[in-house]
């Protein structure tokens, strides 16, 4: 608030002096035509030859009114005129006078640096016209104000402008002075009747032209002068006094003239006349006042001084001495009120102009009127405020309301001007605003009352209702005033506490309207401007296109182009218009462009049509990875993977964090290589419901041979732009790969986009893409951080290699299990040679066959060169010592192999290292998709079962199941053996056939019987053994088959702990009815142990049947074999016990009768009745057998002899295992022997 | 001036963007020039709401501003958005239940986690309810 208040305080102080100013004693000036002559010689009148001395500083003269008491003048400012000017012009002139004066004002420097797109800059403007001096009163309102307050000059009402004192200036030249200054009063005296009094102050002046006649001459003639009218009434002033300097040249004189010549109207008046101001003489009068020397503007100063301070203020005084003295005598008093107010209706009111009473000079309101207006300018106040109350009850009793309103008013500006009470000055202007309106026929006094208040009010620092006060001053059709008016009360918004800005738009929108109305563009097109810094961020659609409309008509109005450009490519987004109005925004803007433009390519617009996607924009860039077509859409994952099992580890040690080198590391980069695309995704959309064409677009690059510091705009000599065309319908959207090879090794740096839209304009954008900011930012390094794909700097490095590699005759569609072949070129096709390649595929699914180097332009097959590849885990990989030269081609057979369902997708991945290795980049892996649809066929699924009666068999069972809803599958005899077992189907089809036939959606089991061959190897789990039954038939090469079996075994899930796994594969045709070609396949599939609980296996076998001659000897011995079959996947410890029966009293089935031990019994007993009396059996030999580490899937086998000692049948079941875990510390777990059955017959009979 | 006898613009502004506008009118057919000087009479208005806002403890702002016989209605929630009602006809009881009842369609609109005060509403049950709840109380 301290600030507003100063700020008040100066205007204040602004508006005080300005009403001293323009209320200061006028005095008429005649002169003889001579003296007019001898200032014409520097292109001055007399009267304006005075103006810039007028204004009287420090004169510290003492005046005494009315008051007992003297005060002094500091200050005065006189007003001179020439008699012929002095009368007030029409107001049709003043109108035409105004717009003529405003619409010839320059104001193009006003609103420099308020941009329209920036609000900023309008902050800066309104914060640095707040701090000015002058408030924010724009120039051409301060010219407006003075022109206006010029016009209003010499009314009638008003006693003002009179003049007090007459200035009769003679040549010095005449030799009868004195006569010739009697004739020249007597003629100013009958052409100015009107103003002239005979209580007028005269003064005379003797001009003398130096150039023309001696000085002493007209000294002698002053003196004459002054014996004719007196001492103190006469003055001499010289002229033309400069003698020019040959040698020097004359020094600048200061242009102290200019700015007090106002232009004169063309029906004359208002205190003007016209001058010729290119100087009569036409010698080196070409500047203003160019033949003054610093004598004679001192000789004017010291007249002027002479004047004011003992001639016109001892007139003044007396003058308001004499008023104010006839005053009291007829109207202070009680007599005289009582006497005023009875007699007063009486009065003539003959003179009555326009239903109002007129006052002529003799009539003692206009005494009083003028008493007050002298006073004024005496600076009395308090007694010009007493006498415009005095007599304003008069006006007001009379219903004198123009009279009234200027007494009122001055009245107001005398409490202004003893800085009384703001309320009481409003009060006072508030009632002559309102006086000038009951008047109503002179509006233009009602406006300068209103615009006095406003002053007013905004000096009490309450701008609001100053503005309130302008809006009321628009009161007729007259759009310049209007105009003036809303934008002075715009600005007036500013100053609010708050600063309104969006009322400050309103009303500035509003004064660009009203100022295009009246035919003043420039200041039209200067309130359209400052609109559209507060609407810089285009939220309000309407406005911001209307605003642009508006000033895109006025800028082509002023022929401000460029302007009008920017405007009308602002329409270019409205979206809301129907396609016809957009069609002539299009169209007229590219008129615009067309001419300011010209072709010329360096100039660019920022277009916002077609809208480019700046925030978005996706790099396709080779660094050390590259990515064939539709590669770039899959996800990083799949290609990370691949990525570690193709590149080898020994490449990449050096590369951890440890050893890596930090500070070097620049990962704002990109890389890339020398001669190769970067292509660059960018989305343009046409907004517009019309059809674009846009053409030549390009990226905008910056290329640096050297480092980050050193970016120029880039040349065809190092960098090669693709330039792409297309044509954009209505609202529609395109995503357009631009691209950009670099040629020689250094930076690369995309700025943007160019485009040319529709043949005629140039148009650019830069791209912005979003991301955190970065800590610490080098010299010329970006601020933001960017994913790869989103940055736009790359670093190029020499020319490195690079494969394409294309896939021929690759399946549209297969089934799960088929087995396709396809072809596949490989090509270098960069610029150095490369080798060490290797090569893999997700889930193994691309097998690849050995390379054949093709020749060029060879057709001796025998001479190709042929390139073994060498499969490990997946991973294909190619001599060391190959190397493919640049150009050069190879060729491999590729076999697809998936037993994925749906759109699958093959990836795989190449890698290569370059034969020169560049530190930066040692390898590269080229990323490649193929898709391909997979429908569903055969399903194996089963389980593996332990055979009882050996283990040395397994018995799996097969389930197959046809997946497929369409056909009908074959699946052929399922397979031989492999490498351990002997496989065998048990159930076969009754036809005999090996082909099981399994229809849409059905299924169908098999058995098959696995038995061991021999004690050769033991099952591993793997297929490599695995012979099929129809191998050759299928076709295939053994690499492709080792491939296949290698990726069936990876593709089945791992067996849990401790199960067993045993591969089976199967092989299928099928006539399909989707492709109507025969297709084939091989499915597989790991068979799993069930029965996981049970991990050892136990079988004895015994010899059938036994015939002992128990005669001869009494012990039958029969010898077993206990066999111990670890199923489980780890090593088992344990021990084989043999209960000795004898002991254990366990004869089976031989219990003596009617022993009674259980209910049980019964049923044994009556089973077993001819075993009855049959000793028991036992174990002799080794009775404990233990066993240390028996591998998975290892048989042990223990000899054991049974002791038989009577012939009989006898059930042997004591025998037990107990076993464990070797590798953990696992309890005990016990396996019962399964009984078994020996029948012994005596050999005797 | 344009004159229609049942203007009404509905403007909804989070901070200084409308996010979501509404002409309502009764049988009138668009004038062109309407739209942007709508726009600037609405827009000028948020500088009285801006100071309206701190002399009131209720939602409901009532008239802040007139531009001839054009007149702004304004009512602010708590997150300080703003909407805005320009009519040219007096219905003061009508005007504060339209607000009242938008407000809470607004809280629905806000509700999504998604939506910040600048984000245009482009709700097509909104837009609806709204020209049904203009249809209740304005028209």
């Amino acid at each position: 608030m301290a600030v507003l208040s100063a700020r008040a305080h100066r205007t204040l102080q602004d508006l005080q002096e300005e009403v001293a100013e323009r209320t200061g004693p006028s005095c008429l000036v005649s002169c003889s035509p001579e003296v007019d002559s001898y200032c014409q010689k520097s292109g001055l009148s007399f009267v304006h030859l005075l103006r810039p001395f007028c204004q009287l500083k420090n004169v510290n003269a003492p005046v005494r009114t009315v008051g007992d008491s003297a005060y002094r003048i500091q200050d005065l400012t006189i007003r001179v005129y020439d008699g012929r000017t002095m009368y007030q012009p029409t107001v049709a002139q003043g109108d035409d006078h105004l717009a003529h004066v405003l619409s010839s004002y320059r104001v193009e420097k006003e609103i420099e640096g308020v941009d329209a797109g920036s609000e900023e800059s309008l902050r800066g403007y309104l914060n640095s016209k707040i701090e000015r001096a002058r408030e924010v009163k724009v120039p051409w309102w301060r010219k407006f104000r003075q022109e206006y307050d010029r016009l209003l000059l010499f009314g009638t009402h008003e006693t003002l402008d009179l003049p007090v004192a007459a200035i009769i200036a003679v040549n010095s030249s005449d030799p009868d002075v004195v006569s010739k200054t009697k004739a020249l009063v007597e003629r100013t005296r009958q052409e100015h009747a009107d103003v002239w009094n005979p209580n007028l102050l005269k003064h005379f002046v003797l001009v003398h032209d130096c150039q023309n006649g001696d000085m002493e001459m007209a000294k002698r003639q002053l003196e004459g002068m002054k014996l004719a009218f007196g001492k103190n009434e006469c003055h001499m002033v010289h002229l033309n006094g400069k003698v020019p300097d040959l040698l020097n040249g004359t020094p600048p004189i200061p242009d102290l003239w200019s700015e007090c010549i106002k232009e004169s109207l063309p029906g004359g008046g208002a205190g003007e006349f016209k001058v010729q101001t290119s100087g009569a003489g036409g010698d080196e009068g070409s500047t203003l006042g160019s033949l003054l020397s610093d004598e004679d503007i001192n000789s004017v100063i010291s007249f002027l001084k002479d004047f004011v301070v003992k001639r016109l203020i001892p007139h003044l005084e007396n003058r308001i001495r004499y008023f104010n003295h006839h005053i009291s005598s007829t109207r202070k008093g009680m007599r005289n009120q009582f006497k005023n107010y009875w007699f007063r209706k009486e009065k003539d009111n003959s003179l009555a102009v326009n239903g109002e009473p007129a006052y002529g000079p003799q009539s003692i309101e206009f005494q009083i009127r003028h008493l007050g207006d002298l006073s004024f300018m005496m600076k009395d106040f308090e007694l010009a405020l007493s006498s415009y109350r005095l007599v304003s009850n008069d006006f007001k009793s009379d219903k004198a309301w123009k009279n009234y309103g200027g007494s009122m008013e001055m009245a107001g500006l005398c409490i202004v001007m003893m800085k009384g009470s703001q309320r009481e000055a409003e009060t006072c202007l508030d009632s002559a605003f309102s006086a000038y309106q009951r008047h109503g026929k002179d509006w233009k006094l009602t406006v300068r009352s209103l615009l006095v208040l406003s002053e007013v009010l905004v000096a009490s620092d309450r701008p609001r209702e100053a503005i309130g006060a302008l809006k009321a001053a628009i009161i007729d059709n007259n759009h310049l005033r209007a105009a003036l008016l809303l934008e002075q009360a715009a600005y007036l918004y500013i100053l609010s506490p708050k600063p309104l800005f969006r009322k400050f738009a309103f009303h500035m929108a509003l004064a660009g309207r009203h100022y295009s109305t009246c035919g003043n563009h420039n200041l039209s097109a200067q309130a359209y401007t400052l609109v559209l810094a507060v609407h810089s961020k285009h939220n309000w659609p309407f406005i911001d296109e209307h605003m642009h409309f508006s000033l895109g008509k006025e800028s082509k109005q002023i022929e401000n182009t460029p302007l009008a450009l920017q405007c009308w490519m602002r329409l270019l987004v409205a979206i809301y218009q129907p396609a016809n109005v957009q069609q002539q925004y299009l169209d007229e803007f590219l008129k615009l462009s067309e001419a300011v433009q010209a072709g010329n390519k360096s100039n660019m617009l920022p277009l916002l049509l077609p809208n480019v996607d700046v925030e978005n924009v996706y790099v396709h860039f080779d660094d050390f990875r590259c990515f064939s077509a539709g590669a770039y859409a899959q996800s990083e994952q799949v290609w990370s993977r691949l990525d570690e099992r193709v590149i080898p580890p020994a490449i990449l040690s050096g590369q951890n964090w440890l050893q890596a080198d930090l500070s070097s590391s620049k990962d704002y980069l990109n890389l890339c290589g020398a001669q190769e695309e970067i292509g660059v995704d960018v989305e343009f959309a046409n907004v517009l419901q019309v059809t674009i064409k846009v053409q030549d677009v390009h990226l905008d690059c910056s290329y640096s041979a050297t480092d980050i510091k050193g970016f120029q705009s880039s040349s065809a000599e190092d960098v090669e732009v693709k330039h792409e065309q297309f044509t954009l319908l209505p609202l529609e959207k395109t995503l357009i790969r631009l691209r950009v090879s670099v040629k020689k090794p250094g930076m690369l740096r995309i700025n943007g986009v160019r485009w040319l839209l529709c043949g005629i304009a140039y148009g650019a954008q830069e791209f912005d893409i979003r991301g955190p900011k970065r800590k610490k930012v080098g010299e010329g390094e970006p601020h933001r951080d960017h994913p790869p794909h989103r940055r736009l700097l790359f670093e190029v490095l020499p020319t490195i290699p690079r494969i394409q590699a294309t896939f021929s005759e690759f399946p549209e569609n297969m089934y799960a299990g088929e087995i396709c072949k396809c072809g596949l070129t490989i090509e270098n096709t960069g610029a150095a040679p490369l080798h060490a390649m290797r090569i893999v595929s997700t889930n193994n699914s691309l097998i690849f066959g050995k390379f054949i180097l093709a020749q060029e332009e060879s057709l001796i097959d025998f001479d190709q060169q042929s390139v073994e590849t060498v499969n490990s885990g997946g991973v294909y990989s190619l001599p060391e010592d190959f190397t493919l030269n640049p150009g050069a081609k190879m060729q491999c057979s590729v076999w697809i192999y998936t037993t994925q369902v749906g759109n699958v997708g093959m990836h795989s991945a190449f890698y290569f290292q370059p034969k020169q290795s560049h530190a930066k980049m040692k390898f590269r892996v080229l990323h490649c998709t193929q898709h391909v649809q997979v429908f569903p066929s055969i399903q194996l699924s089963g389980e593996m079962l332990l055979s009882e009666v050996s283990t040395k068999q397994l018995v799996l069972h097969t389930k197959i199941r046809n997946c497929n809803t369409q056909d009908t599958f074959f699946v052929e005899k399922l397979v031989e053996s492999n490498g351990t077992h002997d496989l065998n189907v048990i159930c076969a089809r009754s036809d005999d056939s090996n082909t099981h036939r399994v229809n849409p959606k059905e299924q169908t089991a098999i058995f098959i019987e696995a038995d061991e061959k021999g004690a050769a190897g033991k099952l591993d789990g793997s297929m490599q053994g695995l012979n099929l039954a129809g191998e050759s038939m299928l076709g295939l090469e053994p690499c492709v088959l080792r491939s296949l079996k290698e990726s069936l075994r990876l593709s089945t899930p791992e067996a849990q702990a401790g199960g067993m796994k045993f591969p089976l594969l199967a092989s299928w045709h099928t006539n399909s009815r989707v492709t109507a070609r025969e297709h084939s396949g091989v499915i597989g599939m790991n068979f799993l142990m069930k029965g996981q609980d049970k991990p050892m296996h136990m079988t004895v076998s015994y010899p059938q049947r036994i015939v002992h001659n128990f005669g001869g000897d009494a012990v039958c011995m029969v010898p077993c074999t206990i066999s111990i079959f670890n199923a489980s996947q780890q090593s088992i410890q344990g021990t084989l016990n043999l209960d000795n029966a004898v002991h254990n009293t366990k004869p089976s089935w031989t219990m003596p009768k009617g022993s009674g031990q259980g209910p049980n019994d019964e049923s044994m007993e009556s089973e077993g009745s001819d075993l009855s009396g049959c000793p028991s059996y036992c174990w002799c030999g080794k009775l404990v057998h233990k066993f240390y580490d028996v591998q998975p899937w290892e048989t042990k086998e223990v000899a054991a002899t049974v002791c038989i000692f009577a012939p009989g049948c006898y059930e042997v079941d004591a025998f037990r295992l107990q076993w464990s875990f070797s590798n953990a510390n696992f309890s005990q777990n016990e396996l019962e022997g399964t009984k078994f059955c020996l029948n012994v017959s005596d050999g005797r009979l | 001036m344009p004159r229609d006898s049942t203007t009404l613009t509905f403007v909804i502004v989070g901070e200084e963007t409308p996010i979501y506008e509404c002409e309502i009118k009764a049988g009138a057919k668009r004038e062109e020039t309407v739209n942007y000087l709508h726009e600037f009479v609405l827009h000028a208005s948020l500088d009285n709401i801006d100071e309206a806002i701190w002399t009131t403890q209720s939602c409901y702002l009532k008239q802040v501003d007139r531009y001839y016989d054009l007149t702004v209605s304004a009512y602010a929630t708590s997150s300080l958005v703003k909407f805005l009602l320009l009519h040219d006809s007096k219905n003061d009881d009508g005007i504060r239940n339209f607000f009242h009842d938008i407000h809470e369609y607004y809280i629905k609109i806000m509700l999504n986690p998604f939506h910040t005060p600048t984000t245009k509403i482009k709700s097509k049950p909104f837009d609806e309810k709204v020209k049904l709840l203009a249809q209740k109380y304005l028209l």
